[in-house]
């Protein structure tokens, strides 16, 4: 679209937000063309759901005004009052069919089928995705309550695997293959794109790209228990050299401890049962229940979103999940206070 | 021996005094009354718990309740409020009104009907019994699998769904069964097809939708409980199986369900149209058909709640489609509800504000609708709060205002009082605001990201704001429907006389006294027009409804028509009360619990009890007075 319509198509929308107060969000404020294309669908969409409204909302406004407006023979003998009108004469019949045309036919099924027949239109052309296949594929797996997000393929490095974040380079078409290992979730970053479900047995793909650097919500759409609501991730989008340089590091494997305390915390973690749920690569790759934590480190959250990653919350987290994450799948740790303080060192040093 | 006609109705009609009388009874507007006292009394647990919901979701990372009985509570107010408030609210009104809008004395199988009822009220406690055992089901009301199969779900909780909504399905399919046969051949003599009651055609398409649908939400349940008590594999990928079947099953039912809750209301808009617009309604043909559309297009529907599951875009594409198509017979009947009111002389009294209420979250809700019927919308607005807006506009704010419109019409043939006019319109407007401030802030929300079914969300995310204006309306809506129906009780005792026809309606529930008889009409009415109670002359209204037919009007009968015509066909002595029917619901309440105790023993006592009673139900009766 060009010239007036274009501009029209952009201040509309801007306009309507500034009323509003707030198209800071989510599918308002998309930041790919995935979620774009979405959100000018959506607002085609309130556009002509607006128009038709203020339409009905006249027309019966009218109909009530013009009704109430007309003489009424008042009988007392009931609370509503006045003559009954539509009885079966010929001049009846002909200001019934009369209303039927232009009020039933008119508007209860011309009015909708033009509008809706627009809409249809909009889903014909919207069926095709704006991006074709991903230069980048994610491999992302639900697991209640996290993510498991494996980047197989990653330029000249080996495949590494991280949780409850994406990272991914701007303006490059990321796609997404979707896997549950449990029960139904749905991926959904608002943001970049619509949601697609997660669902057992079967391999989903979601194609998204990011336009600028930046980080953006993203949420498990489909209820899956308890701990839905802290089901959530991040997707981190990073200029192609930043991101080039991050895949670079995960796909290292964890840096050995630089000092006692450290040390002493890498022994807590293998010699307790850490090992036997969660992966740090370089050190022990038995674990594969819980998330990956080679570079925890590098991550701003943990519990999927329950708490940013700071040393105090980490410890706190590590004592009893259940504290603030109740019906997550690791269980309180029974570690003495110098043993945890070890291992949250040990743990905030694997950048 | 009695003398009199009505000394002698009364005598073969009137139930027993006391408890017995009372657990006997086959009187429809008895089961009527009852079902909506239950329902209504459903509507007020289903609300405390959206108000629970509300008051956690005020502010912030609040603590009001836990993440496990938040669960448990929008499980319990979505299964409640659809399938023990509104699903039963209306066949409360069909009960109560259906058989005195048509000229009839009773439904056709009075006996069934107060076993739908006994059922109705026993599966309700079935499924809250689960809170007293401490485990509520907590999978969400549409219970999608795996998560509410035995691993993900260990304890009874959704077991207590799987087999309460199987019960609770036979209630609402007998309940269909007798719309259907009552409207087709107890109407009144002469009420030919194009005679028959907006409203009564909106139960018969909602009585076939019934039995079109509910069979596959009974499937559907069992295979749940039968995978989760003994491990069939129904959807389970790694042996064939498939998470997805559920889902088609479910929406099968579930969209219908929708309308089954919606034109019943939209019924009743349009008898409190043309009764306060002292005006027929509009295009009488095209509404009817619209409705009847409505119930067969209803079925094409249910892939629009499965849209971002993967299915192929021809798939979503078709069911877009008809998503587009069903908005025409919706368009039909608001137009001519308009165009009644631009003919008529609309009088605005209560109930034609709570009908306008109805009107204004139909025209909101049904935008919202099509929007989400748009593939690529939806999988924006899919399981995100605009959808929670969306259907609360249509199934809390329309249905409820509808059912309210009902209620202020006919209360007072129910009670025989009238309303406090002020007070009505005062909880009208309270509840308006309230249902309006309520819902449409989450349209908002859910555009920003707020995923449903989420019991918290961060401070800094600038959520705050409509989640507590919305927590703030839900309660206003609370406080409006608790107001109409404090009115309610208030009239019942402090009311005005309403006399037989207080609004002058047009149909023949208004030509017997309020409350009616327990025969509801001395002489069977017979009908020459739509509108019988406006033919156009008084004198020769009074004379079409004082044709006395036959003298078998006189004692426990009813007058059988048939065809389209409706043309008397026979007279048939009708069942009189019976005990049977509670005794078969609480065979089947047995039954329901040997399946979740998963007990042999207590399921063969159930089925021997069962076995008795239902031939204590059909036991000859030899009581042909």
């Amino acid at each position: 679209m060009r010239g007036p319509g274009r501009r029209a198509t952009t201040l509309l929308p801007a306009a309507v937000c500034a009323l509003a107060g707030g198209c800071s969000q989510g599918g308002l404020a998309p930041q790919g063309p995935a979620a774009r294309q979405i959100a000018t669908i959506l607002w085609a969409l309130t556009i002509t759901g607006g128009v038709v409204a203020v339409a009905v909302l006249l027309a019966w406004g009218w109909g009530v005004g013009r009704g109430r407006g007309a003489p009424a023979a008042s009988t007392g003998e009931h609370a509503v009052e006045g003559a009954v009108e539509g009885a079966d004469t010929a001049h009846d019949a002909v200001a019934e069919s009369r209303l039927v045309r232009r009020f039933v036919i008119g508007g209860g099924v011309a009015l909708p089928a033009v509008v809706v027949a627009g809409f249809f239109v909009v889903q014909v052309a919207s069926s095709a995705s704006p991006l074709a296949g991903g230069a980048l594929t994610v491999e992302v797996t639900g697991h209640r309550y996290w993510w498991e997000v494996t980047y197989p393929d990653a330029a000249g490095a080996d495949a590494f695997t991280t949780a409850n974040e994406v990272r991914v380079p701007t303006g490059t078409p990321v796609t997404v293959v979707l896997r549950s290992e449990d029960v139904i979730h749905s991926f959904w970053v608002p943001q970049l794109a619509g949601k697609v479900d997660l669902v057992p047995g079967v391999e989903r793909r979601l194609t998204f790209a990011a336009d600028e650097p930046g980080t953006y919500a993203g949420f498990c759409a489909e209820y899956c228990g308890l701990q839905h609501t802290w089901m959530k991730f991040q997707v981190v989008a990073l200029e192609p050299a930043a991101y080039e340089q991050w895949a670079a590091q995960e796909a290292r494997p964890a840096a050995p401890p630089a000092d006692e305390l450290r040390a002493a915390g890498q022994d807590v973690f293998t010699t307790n049962s850490c090992v036997g749920c969660h992966t740090i690569r370089g050190v022990s790759d038995a674990g594969t229940a819980g998330p990956d934590l080679t570079h925890l480190a590098s991550r701003d959250q943990i519990g999927a979103g329950v708490l940013p990653l700071t040393a105090a919350n980490l410890a706190g987290w590590i004592s009893n999940p259940q504290d603030s994450k109740p019906g997550a799948g690791m269980p309180p740790q029974s570690l003495s206070d110098a043993e945890i303080e070890a291992l949250v060192a040990y743990l905030m040093s694997l950048e | 021996m009695p003398t009199t006609v009505t000394q002698r109705l009364d005598a073969a009609w009137s139930d027993q005094p006391g408890i017995l009388g009372f657990l006997g009874s086959v009187d429809h507007k008895r089961v009527g009354r009852r079902y909506l006292v239950t329902a209504f009394a459903f509507l007020l647990v289903g609300g405390v718990e959206a108000l629970l919901l509300r008051a956690q979701l005020a502010t912030p990372g609040a603590e009001v309740v836990s993440a496990e009985v938040y669960n448990q509570l929008f499980t319990m107010h979505g299964t409640t409020m659809i399938l023990l408030f509104a699903v039963p609210a209306e066949a409360a009104f069909a009960n109560y009104v259906l058989p005195l809008m048509l000229g009839a004395r009773d439904m056709a199988f009075p006996r069934l009907n107060m076993f739908s009822y006994w059922v109705f009220l026993l599966s309700g406690i079935f499924l809250y019994a689960s809170f007293v055992v401490g485990s509520a089901p907590d999978g969400g009301w549409f219970a999608y699998p795996p998560l509410v199969l035995r691993e993900w779900s260990p304890g009874p909780g959704m077991s207590f769904y799987a087999v309460g909504v199987v019960f609770l399905g036979l209630s609402t399919t007998a309940g269909a069964i007798n719309f259907l046969v009552t409207t087709f051949k107890l109407r009144a003599p002469g009420m030919t097809v194009s005679r028959i009651p907006v409203f009564a055609w909106a139960m018969v398409a909602v009585a076939f939708m019934i039995l079109f649908a509910w069979p596959s939400f009974t499937v559907a349940p069992l295979y749940l409980e039968f995978s989760r008590a003994w491990d069939m594999r129904f959807f389970d990928p790694a042996f064939g199986g498939d998470p997805l079947l559920w889902q088609h099953l479910f929406w099968f039912w579930g969209h219908p369900v929708v309308y089954v809750m919606l034109l019943p209301t939209t019924g009743i808009v349009t008898m409190v149209i043309e009764t306060f617009s002292r005006r027929r309604i509009v295009g009488y043909p095209w509404v009817v058909a619209a409705i009847l559309s409505t119930a067969v297009i209803s079925f094409g529907l249910w892939v629009h709640h499965m849209f971002v599951t993967g299915l192929p875009n021809l798939t979503t594409s078709f069911f877009s489609a008809i998503s587009m198509v069903v908005v025409i017979p919706s368009g039909v009947q608001f137009f001519a509800w308009i165009a009644t009111l631009f003919d008529g002389r609309p009088r605005l009294h209560s109930p034609m504000l709570w009908a306008f209420g109805e009107m204004w979250f139909f025209l909101f809700g049904g935008i919202s609708g099509v929007m989400v019927g748009i593939v690529h919308f939806d999988q924006l607005a899919h399981d995100s709060y605009f959808v929670v807006a969306h259907f609360h506009y249509v199934l809390a704010a329309l249905v409820v205002f509808g059912m309210m419109a009902g209620l202020h019409m006919w209360g007072p043939k129910i009670t025989g009082r009238m309303l406090h006019e002020g007070w009505a319109k005062a909880a009208f407007w309270v509840s308006f605001v309230g249902a309006n401030l309520a819902f449409a802030p989450m349209h908002l929300l859910g555009l920003w990201g707020m995923p449903r079914r989420t019991f918290t969300y961060e401070a800094d995310i600038g959520w705050d704001g409509l989640n507590l204006v919305s927590t703030i309306g839900s309660f206003l809506f609370g406080i409006g429907l608790v107001a109409a129906f404090a009115n309610f009780l208030w009239s019942r005792r402090h009311g005005r006389e309403a006399g037989d026809d207080p609004w002058g309606g047009s149909t023949l529930e208004w030509a017997t006294t309020s409350p009616p008889p327990e025969y509801n009409f001395a002489r069977t009415p017979v009908v020459t027009d739509r509108a019988p109670m406006w033919v156009a002359a008084e004198g020769a209204r009074d004379q079409d409804l004082d044709l006395a037919l036959a003298p078998a009007d006189l004692g426990h009968e009813v007058f059988q028509v048939a065809g389209p015509e409706g043309g008397v066909e026979a007279v048939t002595h009708m069942p009189g009360p019976s005990f049977a029917p509670l005794w078969v619901a609480l065979s089947l309440t047995t039954l329901a619990t040997a399946m979740l105790l998963r007990s042999v023993v207590v399921a063969l006592i159930a089925v021997i009890a069962l076995v008795t009673a239902v031939g204590a139900w059909f036991w000859p009766r030899g009581d042909h007075a």
